[in-house]
């Protein structure tokens, strides 16, 4: 019959509808993104102007060399990563290793339970918390202002959450290929490294990604920590809303420098973000 | 019984790797938690001023928490807090499960549907600094884009974060917009791993759309809701980062929520055992959340490999 | 080569709940023993238990009269086929089947002979480089069951393997399966749920219930002398008929149940009263037979399958009993007439405990 290949118009109407409303959550969470760009790329003849230049015909870089002729700059970028990787790397492995314990081996006096609260309440405190015993103590060492007490500092917020992942992989992992290992003559050792961590590399790095995400992204702490030596690219962006408040060429350019290294990882790995999202909601 | 004896000892070999496994996690866990939870908690007993050289703890009982719950600023800024996530997580719900339910729809083209999807994650992966500063020019009253498109419409120029009275508003409306994609992530997670029959089965009974999204579809998410809430509003109340780039606290305090407020009575104001003590009652205060939040999310494992 | 194995007094308890209570089983080596029973009866947790995968609350475990209760699976020298094939994902065929002799520290050149010759004996040569994942369900198993036989071992346990293959491939390999254990003279410990295959495969068989054994023998023995009502409907397929019924001694002795009444030889010792009368389907057919006794009877429903038909008779008091056609029956739904039951084939079962009379 014709009806099949015409729409009644109430459905084009609802379809006209549902279109209009998807492009809206496009436009309002990609122009904050091409704004950010934009100004990171405008001359500065174009930021004081009313009406805002919306599409400017002439772009410069000059933003990102000012930001990247600073050493400072650079300083701020080399430290963020040079932190971000240790700490990530640190974290992921610890945290696999203690998630590989709780989800497999029963420990004498309740110690599994008592440890995997322990830890998982550690990941719901407050960072606040812990910012202010952490400046006091890593004065007392003498670390303020070095990448070591962020890399601890970081270690310690990261631990949590690596744990958690990995605790819910291993607790979907199938116990009977570790117990073929197991009659296969593997001793526990040999079980972790020639069966398990295989099978476990993606939820690693899954778990990795995250941690380098919330890590490079991270201000409290670096901002209570550090003052410059190993000050941090967050920190360094946040210190334009004093100093140069005006500099809204370079501010921009930094935080696109800051955002790229995240967004390129995250885009290529997108399929597993959702899972580390709604991770506690669904798991697996 | 001589059995449970010798099964120690079988045991023994496997559990001993286990301990070298869990040791640095433990070592981890009491260096970055416990001693310095435990610092602070004496630190919040204690008179101290880091300005005097040689200065020691001098245990003062529960003078720093008296002090710190007589002050106004206190209870102003756990105001603050409370309003900024009771009207954050009520529009983050509506506006999330909308566009869960948007993107979801067979109505809407499947491709454009992921892509939009996939865009959303954007917010989330953004440093909350740079959300910050990126909503500080957008939101400028004189040279800001948003001002300007409001005119055109007819309205404004608002004064958003420059002015005391719209500031908190529109730290609100930047919450919901920056992560309104938390909910709609775990939203249509959950959407999409609906077993396909009963949706199917209503459809054949004759159910319209709308039946089945309010009727079949929204109450098997229930469970997705609760544990969006919880940790929405975990995150909410330990909002720092994002409106320390946005305001810095301002105008005058109007924007200062409750870790602003712990900040900046430490590092600004270098009270630091009023600091501990105001961290400690926010920490007991979040208590009884995190651990129904721990019970929702965390199941124990049954069997071991050891058993 | 082969090694005896010997479960002591075996008991394994769960808190307050006991899944193995006190269960003594030998096997001599070089059989082909099956651990049968519905599950829940504590079968695999006698296997966990044997691989060292679970450890027993109390009893002892011996291979070759040695005492391996508190021994490893390595130190026992155990071999395992998982229900799942438990192969290992990242690993190729050919690494998979290594991976035992890897771990024992065989020399190179031996171990690639061996995964040759295992994967010979199995006919998975073309496989043995691809991953677990590429493979058919039938292949992984083959994979699984070649790296039990790799090495020497002690015992082979086989956790259900066949429960995951198709019907039509699981009686096939069933036979073949067979056939490899036969030959290789391991002494095999099988556990099953399906009593068609421990009939098949078996040597001896071991019945379980509730983590008691009720019965171990040839699967002859077991199917021709069931211990109790149990065994004797849990083996055999169609099910045996078992109906309340009762026994008189007059002039004659007889067994009444309902409106079927059956003559008993005068020789039989059965006190009169109340017992559990049991009837194979094989020995209830419409077809007269000399030995039989007619009883009138309806039919209610056949199942056709061929070469045989299982047959749904009703009695005129209601009672309906199943019997099995060698030849596929003519006789359809409806046939109302004489059935003839072989009385020389009748088991009987005390009310109370189920035991055999």
């Amino acid at each position: 019959m014709i009806r099949r290949y015409s729409h009644p118009p109430r459905e084009i109407v609802a379809r006209i509808a549902l279109y209009v409303a998807v492009l809206a959550v496009l436009v309002v969470v990609l122009f904050p993104i091409y704004w950010l760009v934009l100004n990171s790329l405008k001359y500065q003849r174009d930021f004081f102007t009313n009406p805002p230049v919306f599409f400017a015909t002439q772009l410069t870089l000059d933003h990102y060399r000012g930001v990247l002729s600073n050493p400072l700059n650079r300083q701020y970028l080399w430290n963020t990563f040079v932190v971000t990787t240790v700490a990530t790397i640190i974290a992921t492995f610890v945290g696999t290793l203690c998630a590989y314990v709780l989800a497999r081996i029963r420990m004498p006096f309740r110690l599994n339970g008592t440890l995997l609260v322990a830890i998982l309440i550690s990941r719901l405190f407050p960072p606040v918390s812990l910012a202010i015993p952490y400046y006091l103590l890593m004065r007392n060492f003498g670390l303020l202002d070095t990448r070591l007490a962020l890399v601890i500092a970081y270690v310690g917020l990261a631990l949590p959450f690596v744990t958690w992942l990995m605790l819910t992989f291993f607790q979907d992992l199938p116990k009977e290929i570790e117990r073929a290992a197991m009659v296969d003559g593997c001793t526990m050792f040999q079980r972790f490294r020639w069966v398990v961590l295989p099978m476990s590399v993606t939820s690693m790095i899954v778990s990795g990604i995250f941690v380098f995400m919330g890590v490079w992204n991270e201000l409290l702490f670096a901002l209570t920590l550090t003052a410059l030596r190993a000050k941090t690219v967050s920190v360094a962006i946040s210190s334009f809303v004093g100093d140069n408040a005006l500099d809204w060429g370079q501010m921009s350019a930094l935080s696109v420098l800051s955002f790229m290294p995240i967004l390129i990882l995250a885009l290529s790995v997108q399929r597993f973000l959702v899972r580390g999202i709604s991770f506690g909601a669904v798991k697996g | 019984m001589a059995i449970a004896n010798a099964f120690t000892r079988f045991a023994r070999d496997d559990r001993k790797v286990a301990l070298l496994f869990l040791l640095p996690g433990l070592a981890v866990l009491v260096l970055t938690y416990l001693f310095p939870l435990i610092y602070s908690l004496v630190l919040s007993f204690s008179e101290w001023d880091i300005r005097k050289p040689g200065s020691r703890f001098e245990p003062v009982g529960f003078d720093n928490y008296a002090d710190i719950l007589t002050d106004s600023d206190f209870w102003a800024a756990g105001w603050r807090s409370t309003v900024y996530s009771v009207v954050s997580l009520p529009i983050q719900l509506v506006l999330g499960t909308l566009i869960a339910v948007l993107l979801t729809s067979p109505r809407v083209n499947s491709k454009l549907g992921a892509f939009t999807r996939i865009t959303m994650l954007i917010p989330l992966m953004l440093p909350p600094v740079v959300l910050g500063i990126l909503w500080r020019l957008i939101l400028n009253v004189n040279y800001g884009p948003a001002n300007h498109i409001l005119g055109l419409v007819g309205f404004g120029p608002l004064s958003f974060v420059s002015s005391a009275e719209t500031a908190l508003a529109t730290a609100i409306f930047v919450e919901v917009l920056a992560n309104t994609s938390v909910v709609v992530m775990i939203l249509i997670g959950g959407i999409l791993a609906l077993p396909p029959d009963p949706l199917r089965a209503a459809e054949v009974d004759g159910a319209g759309p709308w039946r089945i999204l309010l009727e079949i579809k929204l109450p098997q998410l229930a469970s997705y809701y609760l544990i969006i809430i919880l940790i929405r509003v975990m995150d909410l109340l330990k909002t720092f980062d994002f409106i320390y780039a946005l305001t810095g606290g301002g105008p005058g305090s109007s924007t200062i929520v409750f870790n602003l407020f712990i900040y900046r009575e430490g590092q600004r104001f270098l009270n630091y055992p009023g600091a501990s003590a105001a961290s400690w009652v926010f920490l007991v205060a979040l208590l009884p959340l995190s651990f129904w939040l721990l019970r929702k999310a965390v199941r124990p494992t049954d069997t071991y490999l050891n058993d | 080569m082969a090694s005896s194995l010997r479960l002591e007094n075996i008991t394994k308890t769960f808190g307050s709940v006991t899944v193995i209570d006190d269960v003594t089983i030998d096997i001599e080596p070089g059989r082909f023993v099956t651990l049968v029973g519905p599950s829940g009866c504590g079968k695999s947790t006698l296997l966990n238990m044997t691989a060292s995968l679970e450890r027993p609350t109390d009893g002892r475990i011996l291979i070759d009269g040695r005492d391996v209760t508190m021994m490893t699976a390595r130190q026992r020298g155990i071999a395992m086929v998982f229900q799942s094939y438990a192969l290992y994902p990242h690993l190729t065929v050919r690494q998979n089947l290594a991976f035992p002799l890897r771990v024992q520290k065989v020399a190179k050149p031996e171990i690639t002979k061996k995964v040759l010759q295992a994967a010979d004996l199995m006919e998975i040569g073309h496989l043995l480089d691809r991953k677990p994942r590429e493979l058919s369900g039938g292949q992984r198993q083959r994979v699984a069951i070649s790296r039990a036989i790799i090495r020497p071992a002690t015992v082979c346990l086989l956790d259900e393997p066949l429960s995951n293959l198709d019907a039509a491939l699981r009686v096939r390999v069933r036979g073949e399966l067979k056939l490899l254990f036969s030959r290789m003279e391991t002494t095999t410990m099988f556990v099953t749920h399906d009593q068609s295959e421990a009939m098949t495969m078996s040597d001896s068989i071991v019945v379980l219930k509730d983590g008691k054994v009720q019965q171990q023998g040839t699967p002859l023995e077991v199917y021709r002398n069931p211990a109790n009502e149990f065994v004797a409907t849990f083996i055999g397929s169609p099910q045996m008929n078992v109906l309340d019924a009762r026994i008189e001694r007059t002039d004659e002795v007889v067994v009444h149940a309902g409106s079927i009444r059956l003559p008993l030889p005068e020789s039989t010792l059965l006190p009169s009263g109340r017992v559990r009368l049991g009837i194979r389907p094989e020995f209830i057919t419409a077809a007269p037979v000399s030995d039989g006794t007619p009883v009138t009877a309806k039919i209610e429903l056949v199942e056709h399958m061929g070469n045989s038909a299982i047959v749904h008779y009703r009695f005129a008091d209601g009672t309906s009993l199943i019997g099995l056609e060698m030849i596929d029956t003519q006789i359809g739904v409806g046939w109302e007439g004489a059935v003839y039951i072989d009385t020389q084939r009748l088991k009987f079962f005390d009310t109370a405990t189920g035991q055999a009379i």
